[in-house]
């Protein structure tokens, strides 16, 4: 059986930990299910850590410091997070000059490319570019 | 944070034929198979740390009442370009 190599956005990481209000909880739950079964092996960028605190902190979500810390802590020991290499750069700004999306998301979508792997994302931006598919879209596939 | 560096690494043509062989067969490339295969032979990812993990993480954020994250995320993002484009 394949593994699927996924990336996985910010806004799906932080489902892992957060609960209430969210869309497709399951589904981006379950794909922590696939990698610990080792179906799917799912990372992150070392973006997403920054994404993630700096939401929660300056968000309105009501999550201290000491609990923000714990949260990115939990995320570093879950998924490797991935830095892009300085050929991923020209991909992302040429992803986010033809789509118009802040090079924070093309960022996402140039390491995907480059891996030749899936990018899960929530973003409608990214989704509507075609440059990422929902958690509910890959989950049938799992 | 993990960076992936190129290595440069020695075995025998009939391991690496049969390497490429099994990659080809899950649809997967030479570098994916090998570094799943040294996860697995190291342990790692280890379900039971995924899940200690999980629960620290979400006990932590038990209070922090109800949001979208796709809408969290995005509302970051895009003030963190408009603070760039008014630095240009």
């Amino acid at each position: 059986m394949s593994v699927i190599d996924v990336v996985a956005d910010a806004n799906v990481a932080l489902k892992w930990f957060h609960a209430e209000g969210e869309e497709e909880l399951d589904e981006s739950r379950a794909l922590l299910d696939a990698h610990k079964a080792r179906t799917a092996t799912v990372s992150v960028l070392d973006l997403t850590a920054y994404e993630v605190g700096n939401a929660l902190l300056r968000g309105r979500a009501r999550a201290s410091h000491a609990q923000v810390a714990t949260v990115l802590e939990a995320l570093g020991e879950i998924c490797p997070a991935l830095t892009p290499h300085p050929e991923h750069w020209r991909s992302a700004t040429r992803l986010a000059d033809r789509h118009d999306l802040t090079l924070y998301d093309a960022a996402y979508a140039a390491v995907a490319r480059a891996r030749n792997a899936v990018l899960v994302t929530l973003d409608h931006a990214l989704l509507e570019a075609g440059l990422g598919q929902r958690p509910s879209e890959l989950t049938a596939r799992l | 944070m993990a960076r992936s560096v190129k290595v440069m690494i020695s075995m025998t043509e009939e391991l690496l034929e049969r390497i490429d062989r099994e990659a080809a067969a899950r649809d997967t490339t030479r570098s994916a198979f090998l570094q799943e295969a040294a996860r697995r032979e190291l342990g790692w990812p280890d379900s039971a740390a995924i899940d200690a993990a999980l629960e620290r993480g979400r006990t932590a954020l038990a209070g922090a009442g109800s949001f979208e994250s796709a809408e969290l995320i995005r509302t970051e993002r895009e003030a963190r370009d408009e603070r760039d484009r008014r630095r240009r």
